[in-house]
C-alpha cells in the first residue's frame, strides 16, 4: 500500500469541510480548531512532552477535521485522543490517568472562566489578581467514574481517528527544514531569528495550515514572517530555492497574523502591553468568541444545541 | 487524505477471511485470500481488549513502519482496515520461518544455503537501517520464508526510529538469546549495532543448528556469552564497566570459539567474529557486512528457489504467541529452560515467560 509521505487535504475538502457541510460556519470551525489545539499544547507542556509530540497530535487533529465533522465528533474528545495517539507514535508514552487528570484540570479552568460574568473581561492585567479567585481543582480518585468514562471516550475516538485517516499517521514536521533553510540563508546566528521562526511554526499549529501545505512551505512561511517582522531583507525570490510558492507562504503568514489578532496571541517579537489596550469593544467581542469556542468544544452535543438555537433564532424573522 | 472511513468498508470487502492459523496474546492470525485475484494473504487481527489503554503500541509501530518500508526482503503490508473496534492488518502470506527450517533435522544445510539466507537478511536489514529504523527483535522466528524461498523480515512490533541521537531508548528489547551484551548491561543509547549482533547469533545458529547463546536469565545470558567468547577486556570494549546495569559475572578465559563454526570456512568465521564483537562501535554495519569477502567468495549463495525447505511447507505454520505480538503471556515464570523468552518495553521487570508452540 503506497502512501504519500505527508498526506494533505484535497482542494475539495478545504473548500467545503465536513463541518461546513453540517452547517457549522467556517469561522466557528476555525475557532474550535484553535481551542482544540491550544488544549493539546497546554496539556503537552504540563505533561512535559517534547514539542514534536504535541505538533504531531495537532497535525492529526487538523487532518481529522478534514475528513469528519464537528457535528459528529466533539472537539475536546478528539483533542485528547489525538494527543494520546501521538504519545504512542512518538515513543513518549504517558499514563492515561495522567493525561486524563491534566485534561480535567484544564477543562475545569476553562469552566471557571466561563462561569465569570460575561461582561467582565479577563485580559492580562486582571488575570493576575482576581480572575482565578475561587478556582479549585480536585484530582479525581482512583476509582472515580470520570476516569473510566474518559478512558472509554479516548479508546473509541482513537480508533475513529485511525480509521478515518486510513491508518496513515506519518507526520513530517517543518522545524528541521526551517533550520536548514536558515543556514542556507545565513540567518541561523542572526538575532534569534531561528527562535522566532520556531514560535511562528508552533503558532501555525493552531491553524489548519499543517494539513494544507507541505512542511517546506510552512518553513518558508515562518522565515518570511520572521524576517519581515525583524525587518531583515532577503534576496528576491529566495523561496523559489526551497520549492515554495509565494501565494502559499503569503497566505500562511496571513493565517498566523489573524490568529494573533483573534486570540490576542502577541507577536513573538514584541510581547508588549501596547498591543492590548484596556477593555475596548474589540476585546469584548473577542472574548465572546472564545467563550463560544470553549463551550462548543466541550462536546458534539454542545455544537448541536448551538446549531438548533441558531436556527430557532433565525426562524421567527 | 481520502475519506478513509467510507473506504474502510470497501477495503474490508476486498479480503476473504479464512481459518485461524495462529493465536497470540494480542492478535489472531487468519489465512485469507484476496477476492479479486485469489492471492493468499495472512490477516492479523489485533484484539483491542477492554483493559488496555487503547490500541497497543506494538500494533501502531507495526502499521507505521510497514507502511513506509517496501523491500523484497521485508514482509509486505497489503492493507489495513478495521471492523468495529478491531484492527486488521493484511500481510503477504508466507509459508514458514527460519526457525522451522533450522529445527527440521531432516534438512541438511550447505554453506551456500547459509550464505543465501544471510545475504537476504542483511539486505533487508540494510534497507531498514538506511531508512532510520531499528528492528530490535531479530530472531529466526521473525525471519519468514516465502513459498519460493525468499526470506522476509517480519514483526516490527518493537521497531523504532533512531533519528535522534540523544534520545534514550529502552534496553528491554530483543529476545534474550539474540540480545547483545550492551543491552544486557542496560545501555540506553544504542544504534544499528544491536541488530547486527542478533544477525550474528542467527548466523552461528544456522551453522550449529542450535541457538548459540541460550541464556535462561539475563545474567545467565551474559555468563553464557562470556563463557563462549571470554570476558571482554577494557581494550576490547572500552568503558563497558561504566554501563548502568553493569555486573561482574566472572572472568572467563578467551576462547577461540570460532573453531566451532570452522565448517563455514575462513571468510564465514571472520564475518561472524566481526558481527559478534563486544564493542558495538566496531561491529560492521549491514552494508559493510554485505561487502564482506564471505559473500563474494566461493561457493556462490544458493538461489532462493533451491533452498532447503521443511517438508510440511504447505501446511500453514503455527504461530507462536510472541510471534503474533511482541508481549509475553502472563504465565508464571520458571517454565523450564527451553522456553524462549522475550520482553517488550512495557513488560520491563515483570518476570514472565512466553509460550512457544513448536511447529
Amino acid at each position: 500500500m503506497a502512501h504519500a509521505p505527508h498526506p494533505l487535504a484535497t482542494l475539495e475538502q478545504i473548500a467545503s469541510t465536513p463541518s461546513y457541510n453540517d452547517e457549522i460556519p467556517s469561522e466557528v470551525e476555525a475557532d474550535l480548531r484553535v481551542a482544540g489545539c491550544m488544549l493539546i499544547q497546554e496539556a503537552g507542556i504540563m505533561l512535559d512532552l517534547p514539542q514534536s509530540t504535541m505538533a504531531t497530535a495537532q497535525v492529526i487533529f487538523h487532518r481529522f477535521y478534514y475528513v469528519s465533522s464537528m457535528y459528529s465528533f466533539g472537539v475536546n474528545d478528539i483533542s485528547i485522543s489525538a494527543l494520546f495517539l501521538s504519545t504512542k507514535l512518538c515513543e513518549t508514552p504517558v499514563r492515561l490517568r495522567d493525561l486524563i487528570n491534566t485534561y480535567l484540570f484544564l477543562l475545569e479552568r476553562i469552566q471557571h472562566l466561563l462561569n465569570l460574568p460575561s461582561d467582565r473581561p479577563f485580559n492580562e492585567q486582571e488575570r493576575e489578581d482576581t480572575v482565578w479567585d475561587g478556582f479549585e481543582f480536585q484530582v479525581p480518585g482512583f476509582h472515580d467514574e470520570v476516569f473510566w468514562e474518559w478512558k472509554d471516550v479516548i479508546t473509541a475516538s482513537e480508533m475513529q481517528i485511525l480509521k478515518r485517516l486510513g491508518f496513515n499517521m506519518q507526520v513530517d514536521l517543518p522545524y528541521s527544514h526551517m533550520i536548514n533553510y536558515l543556514k542556507i540563508l545565513d540567518l541561523v546566528f542572526e538575532d534569534d531569528v531561528a527562535q522566532m521562526c520556531w514560535s511562528i511554526l508552533s503558532d501555525l499549529l493552531l491553524t489548519p495550515m499543517y494539513a494544507i501545505h507541505p512542511p517546506h512551505t510552512l518553513a518558508c512561511a515562518s522565515i518570511l514572517l520572521a524576517t519581515r517582522l525583524k525587518r531583515i531583507p532577503l534576496p528576491e525570490g529566495w523561496y523559489i530555492l526551497f520549492d515554495a510558492e509565494w501565494n502559499d507562504i503569503w497566505s500562511c503568514c496571513g493565517h498566523v497574523m489573524n490568529l494573533w489578532k483573534d486570540w490576542t496571541v502577541t507577536e513573538p517579537s514584541q510581547r508588549s502591553p501596547a498591543v492590548e489596550s484596556g477593555p475596548d469593544e474589540d476585546s469584548v467581542g473577542r472574548e465572546n468568541r472564545w467563550r463560544r469556542a470553549w463551550v462548543l468544544a466541550q462536546s458534539r452535543k454542545a455544537v448541536r444545541r448551538w446549531l438548533e438555537g441558531r436556527d430557532e433564532r433565525k426562524a421567527p424573522v | 487524505m481520502d475519506l478513509a472511513a467510507r473506504e474502510n468498508g470497501q477495503r474490508a470487502e476486498r479480503w476473504n477471511k479464512g481459518i485461524k492459523i495462529g493465536e497470540g496474546t494480542f492478535a489472531n492470525v487468519y489465512k485469507g485470500t484476496e477476492k479479486a485475484t485469489g492471492r493468499k494473504v495472512a490477516i492479523k487481527k489485533i484484539k483491542v481488549g477492554e483493559m488496555k489503554d487503547g490500541l497497543d503500541m506494538t500494533a501502531l509501530r507495526e502499521v507505521k513502519f510497514l507502511q513506509e518500508l517496501h523491500h523484497p526482503n521485508i514482509i509486505a503490508l497489503l492493507d489495513v482496515f478495521s471492523v468495529k473496534q478491531n484492527v486488521n492488518l493484511v500481510l503477504e502470506f508466507l509459508d514458514t520461518d527460519l526457525e522451522a527450517v533450522i529445527r527440521d533435522k531432516a534438512l541438511i544445510f550447505q554453506n551456500a544455503d547459509i550464505k543465501s539466507w544471510m545475504a537476504m537478511s542483511l539486505r533487508g536489514l540494510e534497507y531498514i537501517h538506511r531508512h532510520g529504523v531499528l528492528h530490535r527483535d531479530l530472531k529466526p522466528n521473525n525471519l519468514l520464508i516465502s513459498a519460493n524461498g525468499e526470506l522476509k523480515i517480519a514483526d516490527f512490533g518493537l521497531a523504532r526510529e533512531f533519528g535522534d541521537a540523544g534520545s534514550k531508548m529502552t534496553c528491554q528489547v530483543i529476545t534474550r538469546w539474540y540480545r547483545p551484551p550492551e543491552l544486557l548491561f542496560g545501555s540506553r543509547f544504542y544504534s544499528t549495532a544491536v541488530d547486527m549482533w542478533s544477525i550474528g547469533t542467527i548466523f552461528v545458529e544456522l551453522i550449529l543448528r542450535v541457538p548459540f547463546l541460550a541464556g535462561e536469565t539475563d545474567i545467565d545470558q551474559l555468563k553464557k556469552t562470556f563463557h563462549a567468547m571470554g570476558t571482554p577486556t577494557e581494550q576490547e570494549w572500552p568503558g563497558y564497566t561504566k554501563l548502568p546495569d553493569y555486573h561482574d559475572v566472572g572472568a572467563y578465559p578467551k576462547n577461540p570459539w570460532w573453531n566451532m563454526i570452522s565448517s563455514i570456512g575462513k571468510e564465514g568465521q571472520d564475518l561472524a567474529r566481526d558481527m559478534l564483537k563486544f564493542d558495538p562501535l566496531t561491529r560492521p554495519s549491514a552494508k559493510q557486512a554485505l561487502q564482506h569477502r564471505f559473500f563474494s567468495s566461493y561457493p556462490r549463495p544458493t538461489a532462493p528457489k533451491a533452498l532447503p525447505k521443511p517438508l510440511a511447507e504447505l501446511r500453514p505454520r503455527e504461530l507462536a504467541p510472541d510471534e503474533t505480538k511482541g508481549k509475553p503471556l502472563l504465565a508464571p515464570s520458571g517454565n523450564g529452560p527451553m522456553k524462549r523468552k522475550a520482553e517488550s518495553p512495557q513488560a520491563a521487570g515483570r518476570n514472565v515467560a512466553r509460550k512457544l508452540v513448536f511447529a
